[in-house]
């Protein structure tokens, strides 16, 4: 949970934003990862974020932001060359391998994750974690998918509503 | 090793850890040299409790989600049968599935047809595609859509 320490020994080439947890923890990383977030990128243009004020972000906790900036900081190379169309395959395989890593977490985790790059405004991290969801659905029975995703059992009333339902609209479900 | 407390306990939610995997790394984070670390350094009574707090803030589940984004997770979902599945979750992702639901596939068994358009078009209020495939229709299928069906159909339409 540790946050990446600031690049001391950069030359000074890249800008460095400072951007502080739910819980106050300080994360500094470069302007460039950091603006893959929409949210951010406003904030950083008109100058803020350096120096001593960091940008609060009250929405998120450390353990998420940490996670958060781990894919900034690795998107963020392909993303300054617009979308990376003069990226080699190999480095467009590099990205999807760590792609497919970085979800293979904890579905609680994945869902704090969608929570914040919803509110960064972060589409690349936002589409990634919302297919890793899906992919999770996928092929299921309704019974399957409310264990795997930790829905409660229905109720004896909300299955009566469901058996209505069915009679309804069974032929909908062939 | 101090005791678990499970301030983040949900409505609906066992009463104890159980089967599922979110559960099973609390547990294990729990045991953590990070947390006897703690009960070293505060000497308090109840010193798992700040990391339970802090782990609280993490834990989240799909139906805490906003609208927005369980429709973002939908809309990835692209063959009929898994929306047929998840719309019979809950009833909040039965809601949220109908809304996007824009095509639709229909053969011969509905019977009365008018009955079954007029019910199909309250449920998905946002269709574009409303597929017919009448190959292997039988006499006892009933009679289809007729200009009748259609007339129906199209007052559904907006």
């Amino acid at each position: 949970m540790a946050a990446p320490e600031s690049g001391d020994g950069n030359n000074g080439a890249a800008r460095m934003v400072t951007l502080i947890s739910s819980d106050n923890t300080r994360f500094e990383v470069e302007a460039a990862a950091a603006s893959l977030s929409q949210t951010l990128q406003l904030t950083i243009l008109d100058g803020g974020g350096g120096g001593g004020d960091g940008i609060p972000l009250p929405n998120v906790d450390s353990a998420t932001l940490s996670k958060v900036l781990e894919y900034c900081i690795k998107h963020a190379p392909a993303a300054a060359n617009g979308g990376a169309p003069n990226a080699t395959a190999v480095d467009r395989a590099e990205l999807e391998r760590f792609d497919n890593e970085f979800v293979n977490i904890d579905q609680s985790v994945l869902y704090s994750l969608i929570m914040a790059a919803h509110n960064l405004e972060i589409e690349g991290l936002q589409s990634l974690v919302a297919k890793k969801v899906a992919d999770m659905i996928k092929g299921k029975s309704p019974m399957e998918i409310r264990r795997t995703l930790g829905f409660p059992d229905p109720t004896p009333e909300e299955q009566a509503e469901m058996n209505a339902h069915m009679l309804e609209y069974g032929w909908a479900y062939e | 090793m101090p005791r678990v407390l499970w301030p983040w306990k949900r409505k609906g939610s066992p009463d104890a850890p159980s089967g599922t995997s979110s559960l099973r790394s609390f547990a294990l984070m729990e045991s953590s040299p990070v947390a006897s670390e703690h009960e070293e350094v505060h000497h308090s009574e109840y010193p798992v409790l700040i990391d339970i707090a802090e782990l609280s803030q993490q834990y989240c589940m799909m139906d805490d989600l906003p609208d927005a984004l369980l429709s973002e997770i939908i809309k990835r979902l692209t063959r009929t049968s898994d929306l047929n599945s998840l719309s019979l979750v809950s009833k909040r992702l039965y809601n949220i599935e109908r809304e996007l639901r824009d095509a639709i596939h229909l053969g011969c068994g509905l019977f009365p047809v008018t009955l079954a358009v007029t019910s199909l078009c309250s449920r998905f209020p946002n269709l574009s595609k409303v597929e017919f495939n009448y190959s292997g229709w039988k006499p006892e299928h009933g009679i289809q859509l007729d200009n009748h069906g259609l007339h129906v159909l199209s007052s559904c339409c907006q």
